[in-house]
């Protein structure tokens, strides 16, 4: 039977130690799930398609310019359901029956988008009215918060209809799932050739709230935050026809067109 | 003094006549969208929401407005002129605003906004296609309409170089083509052409199951042999040309044309009309009256061989056509015969000008005619759009003509249940009877005052009387006429192609008259006058409300029931496009209005780009804020109190099963038996190197 030595032992509590010390390090800078920003889920069931569902969302950041909340109170005096303050947990996991299906589906979606099918771009969507789409960071004109699938509609409208080309490569790739619902987190890299904006290039954070419905997945709240947008042209808005009797004769794809978002509401007598 | 204490209270609460946004009607995809020129298939004009309605559609205000260029961009080579602005109705789709200008841009703008979604530019080069296709002119005074077919989802504006191209309604990219209309050089000659097609469709096409119905028309006086097509569209990447049914005689004549769809056709006779009130002559009953009125029609007195003259031929389909999806046929309004005033080169009753046709759309085969106005030297095509509707529950074609009057047809035989002459018209000089068909001295007439020997003469005005699409709502149909007259000069014959038009102005009073018919009746129901100003455009009916774009820069909203002027509008500029109504994304229901975009000059100036503007109601919370003033009364004074458009504000209290998650950073209970585990490790590590004897540091 062998012994162990003073110099073993001393070799096995050094080798103890360390494992020990990775042991806690890493458990308490690594923690099994991942953590996210503080948001506001909702697990009311899907309606059927086409009727109204409410649904909390996180707070947008103030936007001028984003379409108003047709479900949103006239009078913010008026009585209104409060969010409720309890807290549920729910079981949340990094695996579920139809990962492999929402995967598929992601890289499907992506491929109709490079593809500049509209159509099928928006399949990917919830046909309800609080699918909630935000662009948010460096987006430039197209920045805002497009709620409802009419919305939705014409934001993938406005992206397809002045792109020529685009690449959408994704370089990262994070999913937890609660229920019917899985939470991806995503960084994209999209490049491509716009009508208005020349070559292009994005970096955006994107966390996308899918919902398994019927046995597909849709699209119910999609937030991109650009992290980088760079363009050929510069573009400031979507509003050009002003500039056209400054500009002279107007091409598409002309490089040196200025849009500008500064149209002015004028009283009708 | 309890009135006055309940109206001081009703007051702040709006408890008074509710608007009807705030009654909150349930928006369907028909009160949403704008789909065609003359909001559907069926070309009628009338939206049927009621958000905006008569009580509360003076209180619109402008939204955004969207200005175009200038008419600089973007130039079209070898086309007549191109004219800035926009002459189409504008379409609401899904939210989204469709402009077609006249410089062949298709516009996808943000109903919401009024922003830019994407700008479609078809370029076309006239002078190109003439070149390569010689039996072709090249031609764009404007653009006067754009559709939208939902089952397909594209968009497809008038026509251009005989070629029909469709957008992807979201992206604008053209899906759809349809190219060589007019046939090759080769082609249209063994079809009988002889002269130039006009290379313009001023109407998109409509569909039938896989069939796609399109007209392809000369234009008057410069020849063209005239047909309307259908195409097999199975396969929307290759359509094929099916069958053609030609309008006008081959270049060669074809002594019997008028008699080979006789026993379908009625002729409006305006002598027999005049006479006994009769609606309609039978073909067979001009045959057999006048055996001679129908042979060789359009032949050339001069050709000893028979032929037509090069000139001749019916022009352009200017209006919506539209087709019956349960019946299949296809109703269409033709173009004016032509060349005019000058009719010297072509005798007869000029089949099938001036004429409402209705055509099978799966073979072409003619279903029935009827001819408004036999041998037509006016320029009194039946232009404007064509209404599906019902008379006394059988289906009807409603459909205008230039001549003034407005025809409800039997849609399955062509037979007129009745037809509307609006009294406020000016009727032509003495002596300037429209012709007869049954009289051949009317049918070989040079031009209208020629059988008194005089070259001047006084005409309503060569575009007619009637000018503008009519809208129909299920019980009433809405007709705008005008007074213009001119007098038109010297109507020498042109040597091989044109029309010898030379108009002046006269002392006659301009004006327009808006009528309102009972579409069982046709009786008039109310009638409104405009003072000083030819209508042209078309009319919209919808929640109660008639809108009349006027020529005199109001945009009058009339009680369509009543008549009753509620309000009038001014926009600066002459209107002259009809406006629509539709839904942004967030369900706000929008009028939307063209400005500018003219392109004829003898209703305005022309040259103006103007904009695209959208109305909509005021937001509700403004208006809650708005105090209203009440005025004291004398004591013991009995008072009215007046309370105008007082608006009850509805905040609905939705009770929403909503639960709320939180989804926070979260440690695993595995995580702290880890952590634990770890410890433990630590410890024994300890202890081993404790009881090794090498904790002794520095020994």
């Amino acid at each position: 039977m062998a012994t162990i030595t003073r110099s073993d032992r001393t070799k096995i509590a050094g080798l103890f130690f360390i494992i020990g010390i990775i042991g806690i390090v890493g458990i308490i800078a690594y923690p099994t799930v991942p953590v996210f920003e503080d948001r506001v889920i909702s697990n009311v069931p899907s309606a059927p398609r086409g009727e109204a569902r409410e649904r909390e969302v996180p707070a947008a950041p103030a936007d001028p310019a984003a379409p108003a909340d047709p479900a949103a109170p006239a009078d913010p005096a008026a009585p209104v359901n409060p969010p409720r303050d309890e807290v549920v947990l729910v079981q949340i996991s990094d695996d579920h029956p139809q990962a492999e299906l929402l995967r598929s589906t992601i890289d499907k979606y992506h491929s109709a988008f490079e593809s500049r099918d509209s159509r099928s771009t928006l399949t990917y969507y919830s046909n309800d009215k609080s699918t909630i789409a935000l662009w948010e960071g460096q987006a430039g004109a197209f920045a805002g918060t497009y709620k409802g699938f009419s919305n939705i509609r014409i934001l993938i409208s406005t992206i397809l209809g002045n792109t020529m080309d685009i690449d959408i490569e994704m370089i990262s790739y994070d999913v937890t799932f609660a229920g019917d619902k899985a939470t991806v987190v995503a960084q994209l890299v999209n490049t491509g050739h716009g009508k208005l904006i020349g070559e292009f290039s994005m970096e955006i954070d994107a966390v996308t709230i899918w919902e398994l419905s019927n046995d597909e997945w849709k699209i119910i709240d999609d937030r991109w935050v650009f992290t980088f947008f760079k363009t050929e042209v510069v573009a400031e808005g979507t509003v050009f026809p002003l500039k056209w009797d400054q500009i002279g004769d107007f091409s598409i794809l002309r490089n040196n067109v200025l849009f500008s978002d500064d149209i002015k509401y004028v009283a009708i007598p | 003094m309890l009135l006055l204490l309940f109206v001081t209270i009703s007051i702040p609460f709006n408890l008074f006549n509710p608007s009807p946004s705030a009654a909150a009607q349930e928006l369907t995809r028909e009160m949403t969208n704008w789909d065609m020129i003359n909001y559907n298939k069926y070309g009628t004009g009338y939206n049927p929401q009621s958000v905006i309605n008569n009580e509360n559609v003076a209180d619109l205000q402008m939204k955004w407005i969207f200005p175009y260029p200038p008419s600089s961009y973007p130039k079209i080579n070898g086309a007549i002129k191109t004219y800035a602005g926009s002459g189409s109705p504008a379409l609401i789709v899904d939210g989204i605003t469709y402009s077609a200008t006249n410089q062949r841009a298709l516009l996808a703008i943000d109903a919401e906004t009024g922003k830019l979604i994407w700008n479609e530019v078809v370029h076309y080069d006239n002078d190109e296609t003439i070149k390569q296709y010689p039996h072709v002119k090249g031609m764009l005074p404007h653009t006067h309409a754009v559709n939208y077919y939902d089952d397909k989802g594209i968009i497809i504006p008038s026509f251009q170089a005989c070629q029909i191209d469709g957008h992807d309604s979201l992206v604008g990219d053209v899906v759809f083509q349809v190219l060589e209309l007019c046939g090759t050089e080769e082609e249209a000659k063994a079809w009988g052409n002889q002269g130039y097609y006009a290379s313009i469709g001023t109407h998109p096409p409509q569909f039938f199951e896989d069939m796609m119905i399109v007209p392809v028309m000369g234009s008057s006086g410069n020849g063209g042999r005239s047909f309307i097509a259908g195409y097999d569209v199975s396969d929307m990447d290759n359509p094929t040309r099916v069958w053609q049914t030609f309008l006008v005689p081959p270049a060669t004549g074809d002594p019997e044309w008028a008699l080979h769809e006789c026993d379908k056709g009625w002729f409006f006779s305006f002598p027999e009309w005049k006479e006994s009130g009769r609606l309609g002559v039978p073909c067979s009953e001009v045959q057999s009256d006048c055996p001679d009125c129908l042979m060789n029609d359009w032949v050339n007195p001069k050709s000893s061989r028979g032929y037509l003259h090069t000139a001749s031929t019916i022009a352009t389909i200017w209006g919506h056509y539209l087709i019956d999806q349960e019946t299949g046929i296809v109703y269409l309004g033709t173009g004016e015969s032509g060349p005019y005033p000058n009719a010297a080169r072509r005798p007869g009753v000029n089949l099938y000008g001036s004429s409402i046709v209705a055509l099978d759309s799966r073979t072409g085969e003619f279903v029935w005619w009827y001819q408004s106005l036999p041998h037509d030297m006016w320029d009194y095509d039946c232009s404007w759009n064509a209404v599906l509707g019902e008379v006394n529950g059988k289906k009807a074609i409603f459909k205008g003509c230039k001549n003034g009057f407005l025809y409800a047809l039997d849609a399955a035989t062509g037979e007129p249940f009745w037809i509307f002459n609006p009294p406020s018209l000016w009727q032509p000089q003495p002596g300037m009877a429209y012709p007869d068909p049954k009289n051949l001295d009317d049918l070989s007439r040079e031009w209208p005052t020629s059988h008194v020997g005089e070259l001047d003469f006084l005409s309503a005005n060569y575009a007619g009387q009637l000018e503008a699409d009519i809208a129909y709502d299920n019980n009433r149909i809405y007709v705008g006429s005008y007074n213009m007259p001119v007098i038109v000069s010297s109507p020498e014959f042109p040597n091989d192609f044109g029309n010898q038009l030379v108009m002046t102005p006269t002392n006659h009073p301009t004006n327009s008259t808006i009528y309102a018919i009972d579409a069982n009746t046709g009786e008039t129901i109310w009638e409104f006058f405009i003072n000083g100003a030819g209508f042209r455009g078309g009319l919209t009916v919808s929640g109660g409300v008639l809108y009349i774009p006027s020529g005199d820069g109001y945009l009058y909203l009339l009680n369509s029931e009543t008549g009753e002027l509620i309000s009038k509008k001014a926009f600066g500029t002459g209107l002259w496009t009809q406006i629509t109504i539709g839904a942004d994304a967030s369900d706000n229901m929008k009028v939307f209005v063209q400005t500018g975009g003219q392109s004829i000059a003898s209703w305005g100036p022309t040259g103006i780009p103007g904009a695209l503007i959208a109305l909509g109601l005021p937001d509700e919370t403004a208006i809650a804020g708005e105090p209203v003033a009440v005025a004291p009364a004398a004591p013991g004074e009995e008072r009215i109190v007046e309370v105008e458009e007082a608006r009850k504000i509805i905040v609905e209290q939705k009770i929403v099963e909503t639960e709320t998650i939180k989804t926070q950073a979260i440690i695993s209970p595995l995580s702290y038996l880890m952590i634990i585990i770890s410890f433990i490790i630590l410890v024994i590590s300890a202890t081993l190197f404790v009881t090794s004897g090498n904790w002794k540091f520095g020994r």
